[in-house]
Parts: C-alpha cells; structure tokens; sequence
C-alpha cells in the first residue's frame, strides 16, 4: 500500500472553473515528488486537497490507508497533525514571536487551555528552538517574525512544519517569493527532511530545480496529468507539452 | 460564453453619477457667486436668508443653468465628473494645475475661502483692536494661582488634583468598556464575516448604521443627554465618552476584522489545531496590536474630552475651570489650565511610544 | 547528534509581565468604577427622566430645517476656514519642526520651540480655545474659526513635522550630491515625499474639525451647535432632534467623503493592491 493514493480526484471551483480533472496517482514512502505546470493549472488546488485545506469535488485521498475526503473533523485533524505544509507566501503569524510561530506546529497535541493561555510546556519549547537551529536561525527566535527577511521566514516556515514532525510535507511553491540563492538553501532544507525518510510534495517552477532535487516529477496542464515520472525524463518535447510552447524561454533557466 | 449587455439599474446609477457630480459643481458655483454678488452689490447688509432669496425665475434660471452647464462640459470633454467617478482620459505629461481637475479645485477653493471669509464675520482687525481685554487672562495664566491644588475649595467640594484623578478614570472607564463593548459589535460590522444571506447583511448594514450615527454625535452632546438621564456628575460624563468610544472602536475594530489575512489562518488550521486554536492563534493576533493601539489612542482623545465635559456637566477637571472662569478668577483659571496642558501632554507622549512600540 | 542547543537569552517574564500589567488594569477598573459610582442600574431607573426626549423623535420640529440647514452650511465654512487658514502656517512651521531639518544650534532651538508650543497648544481643547478668543473677540463663528485654527495649526504642525521627519534621506542626499543649496533640496528631495501625506492629513483635519465646529458653539463660538445648545436649554427638544439629525447627516458625509479621498490619496489614486491568490 503506497502511503498517499489519489483516485479519481476532481475539483470544481464554483461555477465552473475545473481546477482538477480526475486525477490518479500514488506515493511512496520517501518520494520527493515534484509538480510543475503553468500558473492556474492547479498545483495549489492538487496540494490543498490532500489536506482539505480545499475542500475536493470528487474522488478519494487515502493518506496512510485512511481516506481524507470523508474524514470527520476529528479524524481531520489527527490526519492534518501528520502532514505539515509550507507556503509560497510563509503565513507565518507576523505580529507574533517566531518562537510561537513555531510552536503553532504543535497546537495539536496540547490541551485547550493550556494552547489559550500560551503556556507551551519547556520541552516543547526546547524542541522549537532546536528546530530553529536545525534551518540555522537559532537567533532570531525572540524577534517578531514581520521582521525578519523572506529567506528567514520561510525558515520559520519550515521548523513549523518540522515540528510537527510530519510523515509528509506538503510545500506550495516554497521558493517563488525568494530569490535564487536563498532558494538552493531552502531546498537543500527538503532535501534532508526527505533523506530522513519523510516524504516531500512540493511545486515547483524552475526545471533546474526539478532536476536537482525531485526524485519524481508530476505535469499538471489544464487540472489533467500531462506527465508522470522521472524528471530527467523530461526533455524538450515533453516540457513544451507541459508549460506550453511560448513558455520554453522563461522556464530554462 | 459572453452574455448579451442588458440595461440594468446599476448601469443607469453609474452613468448619472458623473453627471450629478458635474451638477454639483456647476451648482455651488452659481452659488457661491449669487453670494457674493449679493454681497457686495446691496452692500448695506447680507445674511443668508437675504442670499437665498432669488426671484422665483432666478431659482429655475439656476437651477436649469447649472444642469445645461454640466451636460455641455461633458459634451466638450472638460467633464469633471467623468474624470473623476470613471477616471478615465488621465493625462500624466500634463502639470496637475492645469488639468480640468487642478482648475476647477483651485476655483472652487479659491471661491470658498472668499465666501467663507464673508460668512464667518472674519475681522481680524478686532484682535489687536480688542487685546487689551485678554490681558487679564495672560496675566492669571504666567500667575497661576495653585491654592485648591491640594486644599478642598469649598465651593466645588474637591481639589483640583481629585478631579482630575476623577478625570482620568472617567477617560479609563469610557475605553475599556467601550473597547470591550465595541468588539462584538465590530465583528457584526464587519463585511467578511456578515457577507452572504440576507439576514446577515441586513444585521451588517444595522450594526454599521448605528455606529455611524453614535459616532456622528460628539460626546459633548451625549454628555447633555446623559447629563438629564443619570444627572450631573462625572457618571454622566462617563456614559457619554463610553458610547461614543465605543461606536468610534467598533468602527475601527470592524476595519481590522475585514483586513485579516486568510494565510495565517490556513497555517494553523494546516496544523490540526482546533477552531478555538485557529481562532487564538491565527485570527486574534493580527487583530489584537492594532487594536490596542486604537485603544490608546482613544485613551488619550478621551482624557482630552473629560477635560472639558463638565461644560454640560459631566464632571472632572473641567468643573475647576469653568467656575473659575465663571468668577473671572483668572489666576485659578491659569492654574487648572496648566494642569489640564500638563496631563494630557503627558498621555499625549506616553501613548504615543506606547503605540509605537505595539505596532 | 543531541548537543544542547544554547537559548537566546530570555526567561519567561513576558507572561508574568503580561499578568502583571493584567492585574493593574483589574485594580484601576474596580477602583474607578467605585470612584465614578458608574451605576448601570440608573440607567433604567432614571429612564423616565428622558422620555421627553425620545418622543422629540417621534415629533420632531421641521420647523427649523431651512434655519438649520443655513447654519450647517455655516458650520461647515468654518470648518474650512480654520482649516484652509491653518495650512499654511502648519506647513511652514513643520519644516522649522523637523529634527531632520534642523542641524545648527540656532535651527536645534527653533526647533524645540516650535514643537514644545505645538503640544501645549495641542494640549488645551479647542473648546477651551473658544472660551478665550469669545473674551477676546466676541462671541460669534469668527471666535470659533479662531479656535479650531489655532488647535489645527498646533495638530497639524506635530502630523506634518513627524512625516518629513521620517522621509527618506536617499532622494535628499541625491540631489544634495548635485550641489543643490538648501532650498533645491527641499524642493526636489523632501517636497515630492510629503505632498501626498500632507493632503491626506489635512482632509483628516478638515473632518475633525467639522465635527468640532457643531459643538464649539456651546460656548459662544457660533454654528449649529449654538443654537442647538439654546433649544436644549429651553428644553424645546422637537427643535433641537431636528438640529441633530442634520449634524449627523453632515458629519457621516463629510467622514465618508474624507475617508475615501484620502484613501485615494494613499493609494495613490490607483486601485487597491489585491491579495496574493491562494
Ligand atoms: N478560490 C478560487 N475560486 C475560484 N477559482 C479558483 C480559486 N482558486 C483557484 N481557482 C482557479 O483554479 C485554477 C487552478 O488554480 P491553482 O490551483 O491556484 O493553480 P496554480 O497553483 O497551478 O497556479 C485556476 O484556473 C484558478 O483560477
Ligand atoms: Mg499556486
């Protein structure tokens, strides 16, 4: 049994936008998948609803054997407590310490009033700034995370993820509001939390960087799979199918 | 896919407007100008009444002139009005005085002044004519005298320190319950919360209405009010900068509920948080600094307004003041006044940096 | 693999300083209320005592609309003229009140002077104000022109002075760096960043001070308010509901239409920056 199976899954914003049309695939254990496609071809819509952060039209999502689609609101959250996730926009809480900022990865596994009255236990506390360390910004855990740079926000970004130590970790686009070095930094972040075993989702726009990292590539076009399988399989022919003729220039970079 | 254009209502509001806005322009104008003809053509005496009254025929000529004004600048493409609600033909080469735009406000304000200078019996030559009558005033304010500092004046039942201790409780009562009061009520004022069926944006629509209206009344008139209801006293005083404070906050608090941003949100719900966590941890803080800002803020216009709300009799310092005045016991006056100057630029400063600090 | 990880410093003090500061608040608020003896429950006893007044809404006094809607035109003239008046001086007294601006020991001086008399001209309301030019100058709308100018010089002299002080230095040093005198520098480095923020503040001084002008009237500085405050005395509440109404009017119109050109003045006419798309 893979550890994410997607069956026949569509999305219909209304009226009648068709963001995903009957998608298919599976997950292994560990895969670092990539998904590419055009802006609006519904790779936000394809990562959303494997949390149902979207709420999916139709067809299934099994995460670990148990399905995602008709999970109660308990079931939910136990299932959203195993799947972290990263924005392209950080949406870290701006006016709060990035040490809370953090520790909101663990808001599932504390009592209620404990969570209302901010009182985060020491250990828990210990384990956010190590995870601060672990994305190399032990420092800053006691500024107000507005004002840190976008590099280090996406920093943040991920220790919240990481401490939720997540089984897999969905990334929206993780580096398109980044510029090109800080995006190698983040993305050699992924990479060690694939290499310990965790899966990793992530869309993508530069093809280097598919290249370089993704042991797995998805061509989304149009809500509909255009292309599944290695990246390096992905050769002039097959990008011009996935992003479009006239995008080839802006893409290969 | 595309459907055919069908006139709708909306469609016919949108194309008066500019039209309308025209008109009003062509019509305070032909005001204004009626004014000071009047003015200055029957130069004995001019009120308002004696501008207004035109010949009947001189109303429609007005009143039709104006229009037959507004449609020809939109036949000849100087229309204000179109420029401005449909902002169209922007023209940005061109210096901003010289655009239609630039013109008509330089006229209009131009005009205004003139006639607002007639109209509020300007003179400046009566404040050197008539400075001798302040000196009196000056020289209580450089000789303050500072008896009822400390010591009880019998007339008012208290010192003057105890009233303003009273003073800023009342400002201190008047922002917290108005700031508790108001977040309720700005949640059912805010669009994205009350957006959707019916019955909800008529509760939207309500909510925004009366803060408006409370908002609109300054506290020194809800003081007059309470002041009948409750009786003199800083009571009455308090109540009064309460509603207002507290339809002034709901207003600004509603602001801050349509500005939440849904990614932090998604975040923490992403998280497997509960939706009192998502709540706290998601919604609250984005809200919580700027609203606390607004709440000294309002501490600080507060105390300004307790300082005088016992002009209609609504307690405080003001008491202080306004016998003394009342007596023409100026260097008491000057006393009270530099207490009053003293303490609320102190808050001024102190809120000041406090709010700095939050935001 | 677990070295310890060293901490920033940083103990837990902000939540015993956030209950802290909790706790003070508590005090203050059951200590004024006991000194201000706010008592909800006389509210509704003493509710009889207002139904005079309420039923005025059920019968208002038309009467005095046309009385009324001349002394609103009036009121909002003065609240242009004090304004309009004021601006000038706000703007030159602003450069002479920027920190930034004002390098020598003779600028520094001028400069501590202008802002120390701007808070304590602040400081004192403009009903306050009214009070002492009505002594002065009689009672009437000019007294209370007077009064709200002299408040909106102050005001407007703090709003105008702390925005140049936080301009950007970058266009200055430019053109500085061209050999411009003092003058140029103004004109092509600091103008161009304050124009806009000037207007916006001086419309949000226009709005308070139209709502200042429908009370400055109570104590003899002209307007709607002053005859309002007369009805109100004479307990002629049909009349005075009638007043009301149109300063409500007024005011909501006038806050409506300052709010949203000075939104478009800060958003610099074009439309709103939309949300990133999720
Ligand atoms: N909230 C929404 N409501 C309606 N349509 C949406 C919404 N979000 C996305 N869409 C549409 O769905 C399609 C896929 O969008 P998205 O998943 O955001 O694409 P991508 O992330 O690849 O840019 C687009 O056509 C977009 O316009
Ligand atoms: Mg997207």
């Amino acid at each position: 049994m893979a550890q994410l199976e997607i069956n026949n899954l569509s999305k219909v914003y209304p009226p009648d936008v068709l963001a995903l049309d009957d998608i298919s695939f599976e997950v292994e254990q560990g895969e670092f998948l990539v998904v590419i496609g055009l802006s609006g071809s519904g790779k936000s819509t394809l990562l959303r609803c494997i949390n149902r952060l979207i709420e999916p039209t139709e067809g299934s999502i099994k995460f670990e054997g148990k399905e995602v689609t008709t999970a109660s609101s308990k079931e939910l959250k136990a299932i959203r407590k195993e799947i972290a996730m990263v924005f392209q926009r950080f949406n870290l809480i701006e006016r709060s310490l990035v040490l809370t900022n953090v520790l909101t990865g663990q808001l599932g596994e504390l009592s209620f009033w404990r969570s209302m009255l901010g009182r985060f236990p020491e250990e828990m506390k210990q384990t956010a700034h190590e995870k601060l360390k672990t994305v190399g910004i032990p420092e800053q855990a006691f500024k107000r995370a507005d004002e840190l740079s976008g590099g280090q926000q996406q920093r943040v970004g991920i220790a919240r993820a990481l401490m939720q130590d997540p089984k897999l970790l969905l990334a929206d686009e993780p580096v398109s509001s980044l510029d090109p070095a800080t995006s190698g930094t983040i993305m050699d972040y992924l990479a060690e939390i694939n290499d310990q075993g965790k899966t990793v989702i992530t869309s993508l726009h530069f093809l280097d960087l598919v290249r370089k990292y993704g042991t797995r590539a998805i061509g989304l076009k149009g809500g509909k799979i255009v292309y599944d399988g290695h990246p390096k399989g992905i050769d002039d022919q097959k990008f011009k199918e996935v992003f479009g003729e006239e995008a080839e220039k802006v893409h290969i970079s | 896919m595309k459907k055919p254009k069908r006139f709708t209502f909306p469609d016919l509001a949108e194309g008066i407007k500019p039209l309308l806005l025209d008109w009003l322009i062509w019509g305070y104008l032909a005001y204004t100008v009626i004014f000071l003809l009047d003015s200055y053509w029957y130069t004995q005496y001019v009120d308002w009444y004696g501008s207004l009254t035109l010949e009947p025929w001189g109303w429609a000529l007005t009143v039709l002139g104006t229009l037959g004004c507004a449609l020809a600048s939109e036949r000849f493409g100087i229309s204000v009005g179109l420029k401005t609600i449909k902002g169209k033909e922007r023209a940005p080469r061109k210096t901003w005085a010289l655009t239609n735009w630039g013109i008509t406000t330089v006229v209009l304000i131009v005009l205004t002044f003139w006639v607002g200078w007639l109209t509020t019996d300007m003179e400046l030559g009566i404040i050197t004519r008539r400075a001798s009558k302040t000196s009196h005033l000056w020289y209580g304010l450089s000789h303050p005298d500072f008896t009822h500092l400390m010591n009880i004046d019998p007339e008012l039942n208290d010192t003057i320190l105890g009233s303003l201790v009273d003073t800023l409780f009342m400002a201190y009562l008047a922002t917290l319950l108005g700031g508790v009061l108001a977040a309720p009520l700005g949640f059912l004022g805010a669009r994205n919360i009350m957006g959707g069926s019916l019955f909800r944006k008529t509760i939207f629509y309500v909510t925004r209405a009366f803060f408006n209206v409370v908002r609109s009344v300054e506290s020194l008139l809800w003081a007059i009010v309470f002041a009948i209801w409750v009786g003199w006293g800083p009571a009455a005083g308090t109540f009064a900068l309460l509603i207002h404070s507290m339809a002034a906050l709901a207003k600004l608090f509603s602001e801050q509920v349509e500005s939440i941003k849904k990614g932090p949100i998604e975040a923490v719900q992403a998280t497997g948080a509960s939706f009192w966590q998502i709540v706290r941890y998601g919604a609250v803080p984005q809200v919580i600094p700027q609203y606390t800002a607004f709440l000294l803020y309002r501490l600080d216009i507060n105390v300004r307004m307790a300082t005088v709300i016992a002009l209609v009799g609504g307690g405080g310092i003001g008491r202080f003041f306004f016998y003394y005045k009342s007596q023409l016991d100026w260097n008491q006056v000057g006393a009270v006044t530099i207490v009053i100057a003293t303490v609320v630029w102190l808050l001024d400063y102190i809120s000041g940096k406090a709010r700095e600090k939050i935001v | 693999m677990n070295q310890e990880t060293e901490i920033p410093e940083r103990s837990s003090w902000p939540f015993w300083r956030n209950l802290g500061i909790a706790v003070l608040f508590a005090v203050a608020f059951l200590v004024a209320l006991n000194r201000i003896n706010l008592d909800l429950s006389l509210l509704i006893e003493n509710f009889p005592s207002t139904l005079k007044l309420w039923s005025a809404f059920a019968k208002p006094d038309w009467s005095v609309f046309g009385e009324g809607v001349i002394l609103l035109i009036k009121t909002l003239y003065m609240a242009f003229m004090a304004t309009a008046l004021a601006l000038p001086f706000a703007i030159v007294l602003s450069f002479l009140g920027a920190k930034n601006l004002m390098n020598s020991p003779v600028a520094k001086a001028i400069y501590t002077a202008v802002r120390g008399l701007a808070s304590v001209i602040r400081s004192i309301q403009p009903i306050i104000w009214a009070i002492i030019f009505v002594v002065w100058v009689r009672t009437g709308p000019f007294p209370g022109v007077l009064a709200l100018w002299i408040h909106s010089v102050a005001d407007m002299t703090k709003l105008f002075s702390e925005r140049v002080e936080s301009i950007d230095v970058g266009p200055m040093e430019a053109i500085r760096a061209t050999g411009a005198g003092k003058l140029l520098v103004l004109a092509y480095g600091v103008i161009p960043q304050i124009i806009n923020p000037y207007l916006s503040f001086t419309l949000y001084r226009l709005d308070i001070n139209v709502r200042m002008a429908t009370i400055i009237g109570i104590v003899g500085g002209g307007g709607i308010g002053m005859r309002l405050y007369s009805y109100i005395n004479k307990w002629n509440f049909p009349k005075a509901v009638v007043l009301t109404m149109l300063i409500v009017l007024m005011v909501w119109g006038i806050d409506y239409l300052s709010s949203r050109l000075r939104e478009r003045i800060e958003t610099g006419g074009g439309e709103k920056t939309q949300e990133y798309s999720i």
